[in-house]
């Protein structure tokens, strides 16, 4: 059993801060070809994208090793492919280059502000690592 | 005690508040209790959020409201903290107590 909790996703190599939850989905790309002997599917390579939930935070002495609340914005306004880790705690790791696609914030009268974003590859596929 | 306790505690020292249930003579005072539960990111504990029961108890309820009033009105008074919700009821029980009791739920930063 893998623990939630170790899996880290890094982005430029750092880790969000006040990270609730994630997802990270792979997509295989299948292409469907017609021949002699009829029609035949085929993977030709593949996607990935996610996203992030936690609770905003602005901590600039966390900056060399985590990704804040300020920092979150501007790489959302940068507008650049950025480098991707993706390790589970424990087997392999993946890396690969994603596209901040969007962030969003939520501020109820009473609770702490949260984000969420999305990211996607930038059609670099994955690699695997030890 | 934890942190909110003690700040419920000092909230409520104007009104002869105990957080432990006592032998207790004279009325009215006020009992309260409070359980925390934590609140996690992956960065680790961030807030409690906290179950904070108060109960007034008197002789008659008249006599809990009139306390009642002020001990719900300086636990809305602190500041640093985050009333979710607030249910407020009364009862007696067998010895002819009279209590008003107060559930709050309050969360509050680590």
């Amino acid at each position: 059993m893998i623990s939630a909790p170790n899996i880290i996703i890094k982005f430029d190599g750092k880790t969000f801060i006040g990270v609730t939850s994630h997802n990270f989905n792979i997509n295989n790309t299948v292409k469907e070809s017609i021949t002699r002997d009829g029609k035949k599917k085929s993977i030709t390579g593949h996607t990935y994208a996610g996203s992030i939930e936690g609770v905003s935070e602005v901590d600039a002495t966390s900056a060399a090793t985590k990704i804040d609340r300020d920092a979150a914005v501007a790489l959302t306004l940068a507008a650049e492919p950025v480098p991707f880790i993706y390790t589970p705690g424990e087997g392999k790791s993946y890396t690969g280059v994603i596209l901040l696609t969007s962030y969003s914030e939520k501020a109820g009268a009473d609770d702490e502000l949260t984000y969420s974003l999305n990211f996607e590859d930038d059609g670099t596929q994955l690699a695997q690592t030890a | 005690m934890s942190g909110l306790e003690l700040i419920i505690s000092n909230a409520l020292a104007a009104f002869n508040a105990f957080n432990t249930v006592a032998e207790v003579e004279a009325t009215p005072y006020v009992v309260f209790q409070v359980r925390e539960s934590p609140r996690k990111t992956r960065d680790g504990i961030y807030k409690y959020e906290c179950n904070v029961t108060v109960v007034v108890v008197g002789k008659d309820f008249d006599e809990c409201d009139t306390l009642n009033d002020h001990v719900v009105a300086a636990i809305n008074e602190i500041v640093d903290i985050n009333i979710i919700s607030f249910d407020s009821q009364r009862t007696t029980d067998e010895n002819n107590a009279y209590m008003q009791y107060n559930e709050f739920v309050i969360s509050i930063k680590k």
